[in-house]
């Protein structure tokens, strides 16, 4: 019987769409599990997937060549596919990424290694797999170049941050009081932007910080201690948490709350309808591809923002101005407040995804199921980005003017990438 | 047989290199003996059962564990013991003699309440009808009835000899419902009978603080987790609550884990401290004399224990004050502090000092007392835990100080265990991977289920033998005391009244211990004297009570206290060893009345009873020493404080680099006969010239040195020749300059001769510098210079550049240092001298600093020949700060006195196990980084927390991915050898300030000196002979107050005198006596006649007049 299945070669099955996903979600697990911040995790996203479809686009001309317009992009060789599979060999290439760069890359090798053995299960020729392989092992150390060169490592050099003593600047927040997350993201090298184009995706400065009564700031300020009090906005907060790290103090009892990051939740939701719509491996590739580069240079220009006008997060403010026992719904995290990160990302993401998949898409968004978080559904790509900002709100983590600029960025990056990749 | 001896050898070796003792040490005997519990018939244990609604979470004081009493509740003159059981029945064992005990708390009536939580317990005669009442805590997160404390009034024997007790806590009035830990005794107004301190502890976890919600919740009264204070009204009636009253605060912010009474100022009226759990600082409440009390913890404690649990006041130094001790957290060996070490974060910290909570880190504290300000009752310490070798005990509860081998020295015992070591930080973070997030609340149950797999932290107890003059012995093995345990109150008392101290310890989940104390077997040589105090009225255990022994060459203190370590009581039975010396000059014995008797026992080894009523005087306290520095008129200059934090800068940086200021130098600039100070300025302050007006009076001046510069040294001398000083000053500054920042420039300025300076021309002498040195390279008598290089701002430890400038004599310097490469290059300078150490009659250039060896060079035709082989085997590398060369004994020979780090760190070195330094760019990304290694038990490891390495290189990240590895891993598990390659390295093997003298083969050799010298970084060393016995004596000043938090604020030192004997002999001038109390980094000295000038730190000059 073995043998017979073994002899007759059947076909071996297609590589779906979906395996993406199955990728991606084991490198959400190894995120969660190193706790990588959210910038972090999107870098990782995004050199998988590029790597990824650089490896498969060279086989399908049909797909848009997106890399070769990133910044610094090397040039590839030329690669032979006969025998392979070039699904399979674009996989291998995301998690050799993926083991490279992850803290936690170790667990990424294991999970191949069980990834394959579950192939040659389901009747792959070994032949197939290892060819697929070498094909990976041409492109990956290419990708891990490039992002080798981007500057991550060389954070290190700079001076550890220093919050500003100036009043209505940014200091950690209880209960950790957490060191800023990536106050020099903006160092690293983004895919698209160039300082050329920068003034045309400035936002307006915040308003700024007052401690008068009638002033535009302590308005504000009352604002979000008024809000966040409904049981359907607290809701919303809460399905929109995304803070990798919370810290739950319980005297000498501390316990680290995770969750996924509001990158992670915006890969989730692409491959939920990807999935919906049976996009088959290419174009839906293109679709994680287009989306994590455009969601790191989301975090860049926001993070860019962040270290730039470091504004005080409604925690201190409102302690400091209305109520010093007020405790925000959700746990703050631990860098500047404006914009608010989750509203320009989840708004470059609505953008991306509108176009590619296609506007007025109903998904019902399962992804931190898992995590407890029932599930919820959505009318648009647009109408979840809305609720996502709106979320940090309610959650008392963010201005209102932290969200609206911060959606203001996110759409006008999206307007660019889509531009750029002429797509 | 040949195969033996090299065993031996082997074993010698290994012994010796290890300070700590290992079994392999026969210097010790065992002093301890685990007793069976089918023997002794004590089989109590504190059996803590987790569940649904009994866990951590409900109450997060759940493994605190419970308590021991030990006193003679029938009368017999046996101690007796009282166990509490946190969940279960409290027994009460009646001593039969022979360590055999029985159990009859149900019959006696002093089980408490079944069920939860009970807490610590305290004996006490509250009536003043000689039988012992004991008093019961309960806690918990419970209604207040459940929560009432009890208080057992002992009603006499009954028929069969047993006592019977009658809770009467509410006729008392002190059925308080508060979460209490514990209540202890004494008669803080005099009045002979006994007043009460019950400490409470909120049971919920801190809220959210910072400067508002603090002030906002001090301001509120809780009584149910802040203290209270009870008076006893006296004549049987209900004790009234005085808290406030008495200017004791009790808030919501209380988590109290022990209260320790002593007369800490030696006043006459008894003081307490209060240790405080997590941020809520601990505090030291100074009684005024009987109306009040008075909180002095920030002006008494530069830093104290962050968790402070139990604590132990007693002369542990037996210079007759008492010294006071506090427990905390952090572990002995590195695999436990790698994983409990939470990285430095300094917004946190700041934030609590702002707050107004003090400085705070997680160790035991030995905090000396110095004695009081003249003229106050205030009283300050000096934090020497480290030094002392008792500050890493792991989770511990109580201490307890008693003298345990009868050697006249009072050892320590610690208690320690967490039955649930969730402190762990992969518990925090990886942990937590699976716990399931509900609208922000975590579900309980899969935290209980979390918490319910973590292990016991089960490390052993730890004792420590007293040594005079050097640090504590860790001795917890030989003596027969490291079995594991989760260990929590104890008490200490003679049991079988063989004349020894047993211990006895309440154990979760564990039977309780009793070690029997065997040392008038095995400690036969030394003696001991037993008191038991009488006191008048209604403080019948004559609590309070100051005792001291007198025997030749040697006095002891004690206070009669029962109430010490944690949740427990000791023995009422006062009990001293003696040593060697069987002969007892007198006891005095000074009741808390003031009642004083003076006794001349002609026995020893045996019990004594000592009456108050036969007490004939009166003790008069008085604090009127004289004292040599009296604070004076001074120069006035301020200093913009600094936030920088260089640590931000480089965070593997070892010692601060910005905070050298403020430098001091002087001349008669104006020719006026008086002496003119020049102050150097720092960031953000300008440097001024004070010029000395014939009243004594300063006028000052902005000196014209560019703003910003930061002054790493100056001097005067005449670089023209005019006959008249000059002024050269070199730049320092790390935290905010570039490498090659113009602000690191040195400034040349020349005097008119009438004090007005102008800028002379200088080559371009660029770096961050230390120290100048007047040099003469060719004999032509005019002033050269060497300006000694400190560091490379941002690249240290990389080698910066020192200099070797030649004067032409008209006032010109030409950079002649490519001549003299190897001086150039010779380190991380600190300070130079010139003098002729072997007498040649040309003098040597003399180099100290960070991470080096005492260099001397030979200048010899503008070459320079390192000598210091002739003078040094192997030059002693240290954290060098200040040199001096003078000949401190007269014999014509110089010593050389450099100031070092000390010994009171974290970090050790010594020639075997030296402090090490790696400097390379490891990771390839542009940056070096250093990597500090050093010995823990004998394995090389990083100093550096894994936090702090994935920060500083993130490839580390895929190496170690979790806490645990990294705990695991020694420093060749850490890195490959070939990121190792070609790194340079720095050591340092000796941290103790030295004192060097030339022996007669001309080479130097280390004098010993006091242990007190070690106790702080030394950065000034001046000459002075304060008693005018023509012997010169030394004044030593220094600190670090920006150090790491990892290793925390040094600051024990607050000017110490030390008085020579002319024979390179000297001792440490008590602090109350020398009248110095300087609170900062100490950067500079000056002398002008009976004037002293001392610069500290971002803070000032300040001056005083010497006697």
């Amino acid at each position: 019987m073995c043998c017979l299945l073994a002899c007759s070669k059947p076909k071996p099955a297609e590589i779906s769409g979906t395996e993406v996903d199955k990728v991606l979600g084991e490198m959400t697990e190894l995120m969660i599990h190193d706790v990588s911040n959210p910038p972090l995790a999107m870098r990782f996203y995004s050199y998988a997937c590029l790597g990824a479809y650089a490896t498969y686009v060279a086989q399908d001309p049909k797909l848009p060549a997106i890399h070769q317009q990133l910044n610094d992009f090397p040039s590839l060789p030329s690669l032979d596919f006969t025998g392979a599979d070039p699904a399979l060999a674009s996989l291998f290439t995301m998690m050799d990424i993926s083991s490279r760069m992850q803290p936690s890359g170790g667990m990424m090798k294991a999970w191949k290694q069980k990834y394959v053995d579950s192939l040659r299960n389901q009747g792959f020729d070994s032949e197939v797999i290892e060819k697929s392989q070498v094909i990976a092992s041409q492109i990956s150390p290419i990708i891990l170049g490039y992002a080798k060169a981007d500057r991550y490592n060389k954070i290190s050099n700079f001076p550890r941050y220093t919050p500003s003593k100036v009043e209505g600047k940014w200091y950690p927040t209880p209960p950790g009081y957490f060191a800023a997350v990536e106050p020099y993201f903006s160092s690293i090298r983004p895919y698209t932007l160039q300082d050329s184009l920068l003034t045309s995706l400035q936002i307006q400065a915040p308003i700024p910080f007052s401690k008068t009564k009638n002033s535009t700031f302590y308005q504000a300020s009352d604002e979000v201690y008024q809000a966040g009090k409904k049981e359907d906005e607290r809701k919303i907060a809460a399905f929109w948490d995304c803070n990798p790290f919370a810290l739950s103090d319980n005297g000498h009892l501390l316990i680290g709350v995770k969750k996924i990051s509001p990158g992670a939740h915006w890969m989730g939701i692409s491959g939920i309808v990807c999935a919906q719509k049976k996009l088959s491996f290419g174009p839906s590739l293109l679709v994680r591809t287009v989306l994590s580069i455009g969601l790191l240079d989301a975090f860049w220009i926001c993070w860019r923002e962040k270290y730039h006008s470091n504004r005080i997060r409604p925690e201190t403010a409102i302690r400091k101005l209305i109520d010093p026992t007020w405790k925000p719904f959700l746990q703050t995290p631990p860098f500047p407040e404006y914009p608010s990160g989750h509203s320009t990302v989840s708004s470059t993401a609505a953008t991306l995804l509108t176009k590619l998949l296609g506007d007025n898409i109903a998904y019902t968004d399962t992804v931190e199921m898992r995590y407890g978080i029932p599930s919820r559904s959505f009318s648009s790509f647009h109408h979840a980005a809305e609720e996502a900002s709106i979320s940090r709100f309610y959650g008392g983590i963010h201005f209102k003017d932290g969200i609206t600029s911060g959606q203001e960025q996110g759409k006008k990056l999206g307007k660019y990438l889509l531009n750029k990749f002429n797509l | 047989m040949r195969y033996f001896i090299l065993f031996s050898f082997s074993f010698l070796f290994f012994a010796c290199k290890n300070e700590e003792v290992s079994d392999l040490d026969t210097s010790e005997v065992k002093v301890f003996e685990l007793t069976d519990s089918s023997k002794t018939q004590v089989l109590f244990r504190n059996n803590i059962n987790e569940g649904l609604n009994t866990n951590v979470l409900m109450y997060e004081y759940f493994y605190n564990g419970g308590g021991v009493a030990a006193g003679d509740v029938n009368g017999d003159g046996k101690i007796d013991l009282y166990f509490t059981s946190n969940m279960e029945n409290n027994h009460l064992y009646l001593n039969q003699g022979g360590l055999v005990f029985k159990e009859i708390a149900e019959r006696a009536g002093v089980t408490g309440r079944p069920g939860p939580w009970k807490t610590g317990v305290s004996m006490v005669d509250i009536n003043g009808d000689q039988k012992l009442d004991i008093y019961l805590c309960y806690s918990g997160n419970l209604p207040p009835e459940k929560k009432r404390n009890q208080f057992f009034i002992n009603q006499g024997n009954d028929a069969a000899g047993n006592p019977t007790f009658i809770d009467q806590a509410a006729a008392y009035g002190l059925d308080s419902p508060a979460n209490s830990t514990q209540a202890v005794f004494f008669d803080y107004d005099r009045d002979q009978d006994l007043d009460m301190i019950l400490v409470n502890h909120n049971p919920k976890s801190l809220p959210v603080l910072d400067e508002a919600s603090t002030a906002d919740l001090l301001g509120k009264e809780d009584q149910n987790s802040g203290l209270q204070f009870f008076e006893n009204p006296g004549k049987g009636g209900k004790f009234i609550l005085k808290t406030k009253a008495l200017g004791i605060q009790s808030s919501a912010l209380s988590y109290g884990l022990a209260v320790g009474i002593s007369d800490i100022n030696q006043d006459g009226w008894p003081d307490f401290y209060v240790s405080n759990d997590y941020t809520i600082p601990d505090f030291l409440y100074i009684n005024q004399a009987g109306k009040g009390f008075k909180n002095t913890m920030n002006q008494s404690m530069g830093h104290f224990s962050h968790f402070s649990m139990g604590n132990d006041i007693a002369d542990v130094n037996n210079d007759l004050s008492p010294d006071i001790f506090t427990l905390d957290m952090l572990p002995e060996d590195n695999l436990r502090q790698k994983l409990l070490m939470a990285p430095d974060n300094y917004e946190k910290f700041n934030f609590n000092v702002n707050v107004g909570f003090g400085h705070q880190y997680m160790r035991n504290m030995l905090q000396l007392n110095q004695g009081p300000e003249r003229g106050s009752n205030k009283v300050n310490f000096s934090e020497v835990g480290q030094s002392a070798g008792v500050s890493n005990t792991d989770w511990s509860w109580s201490a307890l100080f008693a003298d345990y081998d009868n050697d006249g020295w009072k050892d320590l015992y610690i208690t320690n265990g967490y039955l649930r070591d969730y402190t762990n930080l992969d518990f925090l973070k990886y942990m937590g991977d699976y716990v399931q997030n509900n609208q922000s609340s975590i579900q309980r149950e899969n935290v209980l289920e979390l918490v319910q797999k973590m292990p016991a932290s089960n490390v052993h107890n730890y004792m420590f033998k007293n040594r005079p003059n050097e640090a504590f012995k860790q001795v917890s093995k030989p003596w027969g005391l490291d079995r594991a345990s989760n260990s929590n109150g104890a008490a200490y008392a003679d049991l079988d009244q063989d004349g020894d101290l047993e211990l006895i310890v309440n154990n979760i989940n564990q039977a309780a211990f009793i070690y029997e104390n065997k040392s008038n077997l095995v400690k036969k040589e030394n003696h001991f004297l037993d008191l038991n105090l009488h006191g008048l009225g209604e403080n019948s255990l004559g609590l309070g009570a100051k005792i001291w022994v007198f025997q030749k060459g040697q006095t002891q203190f004690f206070e009669q206290n029962l109430y010490r370590g944690f949740q427990s009581n000791v023995s009422p039975i006062l009990h001293i060893g003696l040593g060697q010396n069987s002969k007892l000059d007198s006891i005095r014995i000074v009741w808390n009345s003031a009642k004083m008797q003076v006794l001349k026992p002609q026995k020893v080894d045996t019990q004594i009873s000592i009456f108050e009523r036969d007490a004939q005087t009166s003790w008069t306290y008085s604090s009127t020493l004289e004292n040599f520095f009296r604070p004076s008129k001074g120069l006035d200059a301020s200093f913009v404080l600094s936030d920088v934090n260089d640590f931000k800068r480089q965070t593997q940086l070892v010692m601060p680099m910005s905070f050298s200021g403020p430098i001091l130098a002087s001349a008669d600039v104006d020719k006026n006969g008086l002496l003119d100070v020049f102050v150097g300025g720092s960031s953000g302050t300008n440097s001024s010239l004070f010029l000395q007006k014939s009243n004594g009076n300063y006028q000052k001046k902005r000196f014209p040195l560019p703003e910003g510069v930061e002054v790493g040294d100056a001097i005067f001398l005449d670089v023209d020749g005019d006959q008249d000083q000059d002024l050269y000053i070199a730049a320092g500054g790390y935290a905010n300059l570039d490498e090659d920042d113009p602000l690191l420039m040195d400034h040349m300025y020349l005097n008119d001769g009438h004090g007005t300076f102008r800028e002379g021309a200088l080559p371009q002498i660029l770096g961050s510098k230390s120290c100048i040195e007047k040099i003469d390279l060719n004999g032509d008598q005019l002033p050269d210079l060497f300006v000694g290089a400190r560091v490379i701002p941002g690249k240290y430890p990389s080698t910066p550049t020192s200099f070797i400038l030649q004067n032409d004599g008209k006032g010109k310097f030409t950079d002649v240092s490519q001549k003299f490469p190897a001086i150039q290059q010779a380190g991380m300078v600190s300070d130079a001298a010139f003098a002729d150490l072997n007498r040649d009659g040309k003098s040597e250039l003399i180099l100290v600093g960070e991470f080096m060896p005492v260099r001397i060079f030979s200048l010899q035709g503008f070459k320079a020949n390192e000598i210091t082989r002739d003078f040094f085997e192997n030059s002693p590398k240290g954290f060098w700060n200040k040199l001096l060369v003078e000949d401190l004994n007269g014999d014509g020979k110089p010593e050389l006195f450099i100031g070092n780090l000390g010994l009171n760190s974290q970090l050790k070195a010594s020639e075997k196990e030296p402090l090490e330094l790696y400097g390379k760019d490891i990771d390839g990304n542009g940056s070096i980084d250093p990597i500090l290694t050093y010995y823990v038990k004998g394995k090389k490891v990083p100093f550096m927390t894994r936090d702090e390495l994935l920060d500083q290189m993130s490839i580390m990240r895929t190496r170690f991915t979790d806490y645990q590895s990294f705990a695991e891993a020694e420093f060749k598990d850490v890195f490959t050898e070939d990121e190792l390659k070609d790194a340079p390295i720095w050591v340092a093997n000796n941290l103790k300030t030295s004192l060097f003298s030339l022996s007669k083969s001309g080479k130097f050799e280390a004098i010993p000196l006091p242990q007190e010298i070690q106790y702080a970084p030394i950065f000034t060393i001046n000459v002075l002979d304060f008693n005018q016995d023509g012997k010169k004596d030394l004044l030593l000043c220094g600190n670090i107050f920006q150090a790491k938090l990892r290793l925390g604020k040094m600051d024990a030192n607050y000017g110490l005198l030390v008085q020579g004997d002319g024979r390179l002999g000297f001792k440490s001038i008590p602090q109350k006596q020398n009248g110095l109390w300087l609170k900062g980094d100490v950067r500079s000295v000056l002398q002008d006649g009976k004037r002293w000038m001392f610069g500290l730190n971002q803070q000032g000059i300040q001056s005083f007049q010497i006697k």
